[in-house]
C-alpha cells in the first residue's frame, strides 16, 4: 500500500461564520495541524507530480467548488480542504456539486482521502469532461431550482404544501399515538436579573415572523398531510407568576415537566409553546417547548441566537441585524421531494438494501423485562458528563488516528453494544443534520434524518481496526444520507411492527460544539437540562460536545424494558471502555473488558465458596463409617425386603471380592444394568469397594446401544439380574447379582483391601453426544463427596430418616437419593420398577415411607401437583425439601408448589460433568412472580460459576453470556475421549492450572448474585430432564440404509415442552424408507425420549442460500394434523371423539385419527398420566395408567373407555346417566 | 453470541497444565497462569488432532503418581 503524506497544509483564515450544532463534524478544522493523512484508512494514494492541461482545468474547477463550499473567495489547488475549515457537511456539499458534473460514482470518502483539488483531480480523470466545466460563479445548485414564492411574499395563508419526508414520518407516528409527548423538544433556561418581558415578547414574535415553520400546522388534505402556513401569527408568551407560592422553584420544575408531557395537536399552529415562570424578583425560568416536527438540534442554536439578537434589538429600539432568509422550510420540503424523486432516492435506497442485507432486525441487547407486544414511549434518562480532561483525551486520540471525535465515540459505544448483546453484527441509528445547502443554514426547521450504521465485530480486531471500519462505514452512510429513514424501513419490509422500533432500536446522537447559552442582554442565564419521561427508542445515547471540550451526555432508555440501575450500569461500562480504548487502542477488542474493578471484586466474592470437606476420602468409605457406627440400622427398604447397614456392607463386600477376581480394580468401569432393587444398591456399593466406577445402564434402552456404551467405556463386567439378563449388553463377564447366589456366597464378607484414591473414578454416566455417539462423563470420588457433604449441610438428614429412591439410575440425580442417605445413617426406600412415572404411585410411596426429600424434574413435579389432594398433602408431612433439577422451573410451578405441597422447594442447576449440580436457589415468593425461568441460584460449597463473553472475559450483572462452572466438582473429563474433554474442560483464568467446564448454557447474573438461565448456545435440548443432542439423533437416522440425509428439529409446544420431528431425505436407487422402518431403526439405537415421534420422509431437504439445511422451511407435522388435507381415519362416535379431544389437548396437536398411536404422536408416560387424569376429571372414570400402554391406538383405547363407561352406567341413576351423556355430547 | 471455543475458522493453541490435562485454547485469549502452550498456533482441527495423539493417559498426573506408588 502506498501511503501518501500530504504536505503540511497552509492555514487559511476561515472567514465563514457557521453555526456549530451538527453531528458528523470531523475534527479537522481551523488550526488543526496534526490532522495528517487519512489515506491509510482507505489505502488510496495519488501521485500528483505530473499534471496535464485538462487535469489542471479540473483542478481549477475543483478549487472553485471547494472554495465555494467553504465560503472562501480563493482556494489553491494544493490547499487542504479540512485544514481550511472543511468538515463532513461541507464535504458532502462539495461532493454533490462534483457529482453534478461526473459521469461515475464519486464517493464522499474521496474528498476525505485526497483533501486537495490537485489530488482529487487525479481520481476524477475520465469521470468529468474538462470541456463542460466552468468556474462556479456562485453556489451551484445540484438540487432542483427553488420553488418560487419565498417567505413573506404571499399575503394569504399558504396551503396544500407537501411535508418534508422527515415531517411525514413524525406526522404518521403522531397519528398512531396522538397522546404521546415523545417528540416534544424542551428548551429551558434560568434567567437571573431584571428581565424585560416586553422585549422578550418582541424577540419571540420576531422569531415567529422570520421562520414560517413556527407558523405552520400539519393538516390532512384528503388522504395526504399538508402544510398550512399562516401569513402571520401572534406569538404568545404565557407568564406564570409563582412568587407567592411556597417553594416557587420546585413549583416551576413541576410545571416545566407537565408542559414537556403535554402533547401537541399537529393540526393547530403554532407547534411550540413559550412560558415564563417567575419564581422571585429577578429570577425566572423560561421554557420553550417545540414539537420536533418544526425543529432540530441545529435549529436550537439558531433559535437561541435569534432570541438574544431580537431581545437586544428590542431593548435598543432598533431592527435586528439578521440576514434575509433565501427560502422557507416548505420550499425546502418541495425541493427535497423533487430531488429525491429524480432518481437520487432510488439510488440511495438500492445502496441501503444491499448494505443492510442480512442484518439483524432486532437488537439482542439484554432487557430487564420481556418486550411488550406494543412498546410505549415511556422512558427515563441518565444524565452524565465527560469532563473536559476526558473530552480532550478523546479529541487528541481521534486526531492522532485521523478520525472524527464522532467516529471514536460511536466506535466505543458500538464496542459496548457488541459486548452487551453478544451480537457480531448489529445496526444502530444515528441522526444526520440533513442540511446540504448553505441556503438552509439559517433556517429553523426539521431537517435531521436518521441513518443506519451497521457494525461488525471480529474478536481478533484491535480497537484501531474496528475504529477504521466504523469511520469508513460512517462516510459511506453520509454518501447515502438523504433518503428518509422511513423509506429504508419500507424498502426492507420492516414496517408495521409495534413491539419495537423498526430496523434500529438503539441510537447514537452526537452534536459538535453544542452551545445552549441564551445570551440575553444584561442578564445572567443558564441552560437547564430538562428531559421528558419518554424514550423514542430502546436506548439513545446523546453526546453533545460543549465549547469547553467537555461533553454533556444523556442516556435515554425505555422504561418498558429497562430499570434505571441497568441504564446506569451501561453508562459506567461505556465510560470504562472509553478509558480502556484511549489507553490501549492497539489492544485487541477482546482485551477490553466491560467489568469494572469493583464488579470483578463482587464476582469474586460471589464465587468465594471454598470450605473444607473430606477430600481425602472415597465415597464408599464414608458409608462404611456409618456401617461401623450403627450396623443394625435400616439401610434399604423395598416392599417387604429390608437390608440393615451391616447386611448391605457384607453383601457388597462379597460382590466386590468377586469383581476383584474378575479383574476389576481402581479406575475400571463396571456396567450396572438392573431395575430398582436392593441388589442395585448392593451392586453400586460393590463396584466402588472393588475400586471401580459404575456405569449405569437402563434395561429398557435398546440392547445395541448398551453394548455400544459398554464397549466405549471398555467395561468388561456387567452386573444384572436373572430376569433381565437378556436385556443386558454383551460383555466379557455378566454377573447375575441375584441368581449367582452360590458364587457370591463363597466370597468373603470382609471389606476388600483396595486402595481407592479420591481421584479415581466413581461413576461413568453417558449423555447424548452431538457428533453421533453418546459420551461418558468420568466422575471422581472427590467431586461426589463434596456434592454429598454439601447436600447434608443443606438438607440435614437425621439418622433413621427416609429418602425415596425413585429416579431412574441413568439420571445422575439418582446418586443423590442413594449415596447421600447412606453416608448419613438414613434409609433408602425404593419405589417399584416403572412406578417412578406414575405420580400417584410416587405420592403413595413418598407418604408411606415418610420421605424427607423428593428429587424431581419439573415435568414430574407438575404432575404431582396436579394430583395431590389436601388430605395427601397433610399425609406427606415428613417431606421437608423438594428439589427440582434437570430443566427450567417456571414461576407458575413455584406458585402451585406453595399452594399444594408441603415443605420447601429448591431449584438446582449444574451438569453431570461437574458432579450433578453446582447451584441452588430456595424458591420464595419473588420467584413465583418472576418472568422466564426461575433463577437457578448461586454456586454452593467449592463451586464457582462464571458468566463469560466471546472473549472469555467476565460479564457484569445483567449481561447474558456463556456459563462456565469451576471447582471441586469437575469430572476428570469424558472417558477415553481426550478430544471432547479438551474442548469442554478448558483452562481457567481464575485459578492457577485449574479448569472450567463449559456448560453450553447461557445466562446472566442478577444484582444479588443469583443466576438466570436463558437458553443454550447449541442444539442440545432437554426432554423430560434428560439431555438430548439433536446431532446424535440425526446421526442415527443417517445410519439407516435408505436415508441419504437427515435433520431433527425440536419445536416448543404451546406449553413449552420440546417436541422432536425428524426429516429424512430418502429415495436413492433402493427407494425411500417407510416411517415404520425408521421407527424400528430408531428403537434399536436410541432410548425412548430421544426418538422423534414425528418422522417426515422427503425427496430432499430444503436448503438455504448457503447450501445448509434450512430448518425454517421444514413443515411442522404437528401443525398439519387435523387440517383438511389430513387423510387419517375419522373419529367415530361420541367416545372416540371425547378421547380424541383429550388426546389433542394432552399431546398439544390439532387433530387425531382413529388409527393413530398415542406414542407415535409424541405421547409418553407422563402424558399418559394426564390422559387418565382428564378421564377421571371428566367422567369420574378410574382407568389404570397401564391401559394407555396396552391399547395405544385410539380406536382400541376408546373401546376400553367405552367398556368402562358401560360398566359404570350399569350402576347409575337416570339423572347420573343424563349428565354423563351431556359430557359426551 | 459465539463461544470462543467453537470457531471452526479460528486460530487455537493446545495448553497443558502440571496435571498433564490438555485444553483447547483460543488464540486471541491470554494464556492463564499454570498452563503452557504445547502446540499451536494452528487451526482447530489440527489442535484437536494433536490432543488425540498426545493425551493418551487422561488421568491427572497426581493420580498416576499415587496409583504407581500404591502399586509398588
Amino acid at each position: 500500500m502506498q501511503v501518501c503524506e500530504p504536505p503540511s497544509p497552509p492555514l487559511s483564515p476561515v472567514v465563514k461564520c457557521r453555526i456549530k450544532a451538527c453531528p458528523w463534524r470531523p475534527v479537522h478544522r481551523q488550526g488543526d495541524k496534526s490532522a495528517g493523512s487519512m489515506n491509510f484508512l482507505f489505502g488510496v494514494g495519488v501521485d500528483v507530480s505530473s499534471r496535464s492541461e485538462s487535469q489542471e482545468k479540473v483542478e481549477v474547477w475543483l478549487s472553485g467548488v471547494f472554495g465555494n463550499a467553504l465560503g472562501l473567495s480563493e482556494f489553491a489547488p494544493d490547499d487542504d480542504f479540512f485544514a481550511c475549515g472543511g468538515d463532513s457537511i461541507l464535504a458532502a456539499r462539495a461532493a454533490m456539486q462534483i457529482r453534478s458534473k461526473a459521469t461515475g460514482e464519486v464517493p464522499l470518502a474521496w474528498i476525505f482521502e485526497q483533501r486537495s483539488p490537485a489530488k482529487l483531480a487525479v481520481l476524477l480523470a475520465g469521470l468529468v469532461d474538462p470541456a463542460t466545466l466552468s468556474a462556479p460563479a456562485a453556489v451551484a445548485h445540484t438540487e432542483p431550482a427553488a420553488v418560487p414564492a419565498g417567505p413573506g411574499t404571499a399575503p394569504d395563508a399558504r396551503e396544500g404544501l407537501p411535508l418534508s419526508h422527515a415531517q411525514e414520518r413524525l406526522w404518521l407516528l403522531h397519528q398512531l399515538d396522538p397522546d404521546s409527548a415523545a417528540y416534544n423538544e424542551p428548551l429551558v433556561h434560568r434567567i437571573h436579573g431584571a428581565l424585560d418581558t416586553a422585549a422578550l415578547r418582541t424577540a419571540l414574535q420576531g422569531l415567529v415572523d422570520r421562520h414560517e415553520v413556527l407558523r405552520t400546522a400539519l393538516r390532512l388534505d384528503g388522504h395526504r398531510p399538508v402544510q398550512r402556513i399562516e401569513p402571520s401569527l401572534r406569538a404568545e408568551l404565557r407568564v406564570e407568576d409563582l412568587r407567592d407560592g411556597t417553594d416557587p422553584a420546585a413549583a416551576a420544575e413541576r410545571l416545566v415537566q407537565a408542559d414537556i408531557a403535554t402533547p401537541f395537536d399537529l393540526a393547530a399552529a403554532p407547534l411550540f409553546r413559550a412560558t415564563l415562570y417567575r419564581i422571585a424578583e429577578d429570577d425566572a425560568v423560561l421554557q420553550l417547548t417545540f414539537h420536533h416536527v418544526v425543529t432540530d438540534g441545529w435549529s436550537t442554536t439558531l433559535i437561541l441566537d435569534e432570541l438574544a439578537e431580537g431581545y437586544a434589538a428590542a431593548r435598543a429600539g432598533r431592527a435586528t441585524g439578521l440576514p434575509e432568509l433565501p427560502l422557507g422550510y416548505a420550499d425546502f420540503a418541495a425541493r427535497q421531494r423533487a430531488w429525491l424523486d429524480d432518481g437520487v432516492g432510488e439510488r440511495q435506497l438500492a445502496h441501503w438494501e444491499s448494505e443492510l442485507s442480512g442484518a439483524p432486525e432486532l437488537s439482542a441487547f439484554p432487557t430487564d423485562r420481556p418486550r411488550p407486544a406494543a412498546q410505549s414511549y415511556d422512558g427515563d434518562h441518565v444524565l452524565f458528563t465527560l469532563e473536559q480532561e476526558l473530552g480532550d483525551r478523546v479529541a487528541e486520540a481521534s486526531r492522532r488516528h485521523d478520525v472524527t471525535v464522532y467516529a471514536w465515540l460511536l466506535a466505543t459505544f458500538l464496542t459496548t453494544l457488541h459486548k452487551y448483546s453478544g451480537q457480531r453484527d448489529l445496526v444502530v441509528g444515528t441522526p444526520v443534520a440533513g442540511r446540504h445547502h448553505p441556503d438552509v443554514d439559517r433556517l429553523v426547521g426539521f431537517f435531521v434524518n436518521t441513518v443506519p450504521v451497521r457494525s461488525r465485530y471480529r474478536d481478533h480486531d484491535t480497537f484501531e481496526d474496528f475504529l477504521r471500519g466504523v469511520s469508513a462505514t460512517c462516510l459511506d452512510a453520509l454518501d447515502h444520507q438523504d433518503v428518509p429513514f422511513e423509506q429504508i424501513v419500507q424498502r426492507l419490509g420492516l414496517q408495521g411492527v409495534t413491539s419495537h422500533a423498526p430496523l434500529v432500536q438503539t441510537v447514537f446522537a452526537y452534536q459538535e460544539g453544542e452551545d445552549l447559552a441564551l445570551r440575553l442582554d444584561g442578564l445572567d442565564t443558564e441552560p437547564v437540562r430538562a428531559t421528558g419521561a419518554t424514550s423514542r427508542f430502546d436506548l439513545t445515547l446523546f453526546m453533545a460536545r460543549q465549547r469547553d471540550g467537555s461533553f454533556a451526555c444523556d442516556l435515554e432508555f425505555s422504561t418498558d424494558l429497562y430499570d434505571r440501575a441497568t441504564a446506569e450500569r451501561l453508562v459506567t461500562h461505556f465510560l470504562g471502555l472509553l478509558d480502556q480504548v484511549l489507553d490501549g487502542p492497539r489492544a485487541g477488542l477482546s482485551r477490553h473488558r466491560l467489568c469494572t474493578r469493583a464488579e470483578l471484586d463482587q464476582l469474586d466474592a460471589w464465587n468465594d465458596t471454598a470450605v473444607d470437606f473430606p477430600a481425602d476420602r472415597a465415597l464408599h468409605a464414608l458409608i462404611e463409617d456409618r456401617v461401623d457406627a450403627d450396623p443394625d440400622a435400616a439401610a434399604v427398604v423395598h416392599g417387604d425386603a429390608e437390608l440393615t447397614y451391616a447386611e448391605l456392607d457384607a453383601q457388597a463386600n462379597r460382590l466386590a471380592h468377586h469383581l476383584g477376581r474378575l479383574g476389576v480394580g481402581p479406575d475400571d468401569v463396571v456396567g450396572v444394568c438392573m431395575d430398582r432393587s436392593p441388589e442395585l444398591v448392593v451392586s453400586l456399593l460393590a463396584v466402588l469397594k472393588a475400586g471401580g466406577g459404575y456405569l449405569p445402564l437402563d434395561p429398557e434402552a435398546p440392547r445395541q446401544r448398551l453394548t455400544q456404551i459398554m464397549a466405549d467405556a471398555r467395561a468388561e463386567v456387567c452386573l444384572t439380574l436373572g430376569h433381565q439378563a437378556e436385556r443386558a449388553p454383551e460383555a466379557a463377564h455378566v454377573v447375575l447379582v441375584d441368581d449367582d447366589h452360590e458364587t457370591l456366597a463363597a466370597c468373603p464378607a470382609h471389606r476388600p483391601a483396595v486402595a481407592v484414591h479420591p481421584g479415581n473414578l466413581v461413576s461413568v454416566y453417558y449423555t447424548s453426544g452431538s457428533t453421533g455417539a453418546p459420551k461418558g462423563v468420568a466422575s471422581t470420588h472427590e467431586g461426589w463427596v463434596n456434592r454429598m457433604v454439601w447436600m447434608q449441610k443443606q438438607h440435614a438428614l437425621r439418622p433413621g430418616e427416609t429418602v425415596l429412591h425413585k429416579t431412574t439410575l441413568t439420571f445422575d440425580d439418582s446418586a443423590l437419593e442413594l449415596f447421600w442417605p447412606l453416608m448419613y445413617g438414613g434409609r433408602i426406600a425404593l419405589i417399584g420398577p416403572g412406578l417412578h412415572r406414575d405420580p400417584q404411585a410416587v405420592l403413595a410411596a413418598a407418604t408411606a415411607y415418610r420421605t424427607v426429600l423428593l428429587q424431581t424434574v419439573p415435568s414430574m413435579l407438575n404432575l404431582l401437583m396436579d394430583q395431590i389432594t389436601p388430605d395427601e398433602r397433610l399425609a406427606l408431612g415428613s417431606l421437608r425439601n423438594t428439589v427440582s433439577s434437570g430443566e427450567a422451573l417456571t414461576p407458575a410451578s413455584v406458585r402451585r408448589f406453595r399452594e399444594t405441597m408441603p415443605g420447601a422447594l429448591h431449584n438446582t442447576w449444574g451438569a453431570t460433568e461437574v458432579s450433578i449440580d453446582s447451584t441452588i436457589r430456595t424458591c420464595g415468593a419473588a420467584d413465583a412472580e418472576d418472568t422466564g425461568a426461575v433463577s437457578v441460584g448461586a454456586p454452593f460449597d467449592n463451586n464457582t460459576v462464571h458468566v463469560l463473553d466471546a472473549a472469555y472475559a467476565p460479564l457484569p450483572v445483567g449481561v447474558t453470556g456463556d456459563l462456565y462452572i469451576g471447582g471441586a466438582g469437575l469430572a476428570r473429563g469424558y472417558l477415553n475421549d481426550p478430544v471432547k474433554t479438551a474442548q469442554a474442560f478448558v483452562a481457567s483464568p481464575f485459578g492457577t492450572g485449574e479448569r472450567l467446564y463449559r456448560t453450553g448454557d447461557q445466562g446472566y447474573l442478577r444484582p444479588d448474585g443469583s443466576i438466570k438461565f436463558v437458553g443454550r448456545n447449541d442444539h442440545q435440548i432437554k426432554v423430560r430432564g434428560m439431555r438430548v443432542e439433536l446431532g446424535e439423533i440425526e446421526s442415527v437416522l443417517r445410519d439407516h440404509p435408505l436415508v441419504r440425509d437427515a435433520v431433527v428439529v425440536a419445536r416448543r409446544t404451546p406449553s413449552g415442552q420440546y417436541r422432536l420431528s425428524g426429516y429424512v431425505a430418502g429415495g436413492g436407487q433402493d427407494g425411500a424408507p417407510t416411517v415404520e422402518s425408521l421407527r424400528a431403526h430408531l428403537a434399536e439405537w436410541l432410548p425412548d425420549h430421544m426418538r422423534p415421534p414425528f418422522l417426515v420422509v422427503m425427496d430432499r431437504l430444503p436448503l438455504n442460500a448457503n447450501g445448509k439445511t434450512d430448518r425454517h422451511q421444514l413443515p411442522d407435522p404437528a401443525q398439519d394434523m387435523g387440517a383438511e388435507k389430513d387423510e387419517r381415519a375419522a373419529l367415530d362416535g361420541p367416545v372416540q371423539r371425547a378421547v380424541g379431544e383429550i388426546w389433542c389437548e394432552v399431546l398439544e396437536i390439532a387433530g387425531v385419527g382413529a388409527d393413530d398411536n398415542f406414542f407415535d404422536l409424541g405421547g409418553h408416560s407422563l402424558l399418559a398420566t394426564r390422559v387418565t387424569g382428564r378421564l377421571r376429571d371428566r367422567f369420574g372414570l378410574e382407568l389404570p395408567l397401564r391401559t394407555v400402554f396396552d391399547r395405544p391406538v385410539l380406536r382400541g383405547f376408546a373401546d376400553e373407555v367405552d367398556r368402562n363407561l358401560r360398566e359404570k352406567i350399569s350402576g347409575m341413576s337416570m339423572d347420573e346417566m343424563r349428565s354423563l351423556l351431556e359430557l359426551l355430547r | 453470541m459465539s463461544n470462543p471455543f467453537e470457531d471452526a475458522e479460528g486460530t487455537y493453541y493446545v495448553l497443558v497444565n502440571a496435571e498433564n490435562q490438555h485444553s483447547l485454547w483460543p488464540g486471541h485469549v491470554e494464556v492463564p497462569a499454570g498452563w503452557t502452550q504445547a502446540f499451536g498456533p494452528a487451526g482447530r482441527e489440527k489442535c484437536l488432532a494433536h490432543i488425540e495423539e498426545s493425551w493418551t493417559d487422561m488421568r491427572p498426573q497426581s493420580l498416576v503418581d499415587a496409583m504407581e506408588s500404591a502399586a509398588r
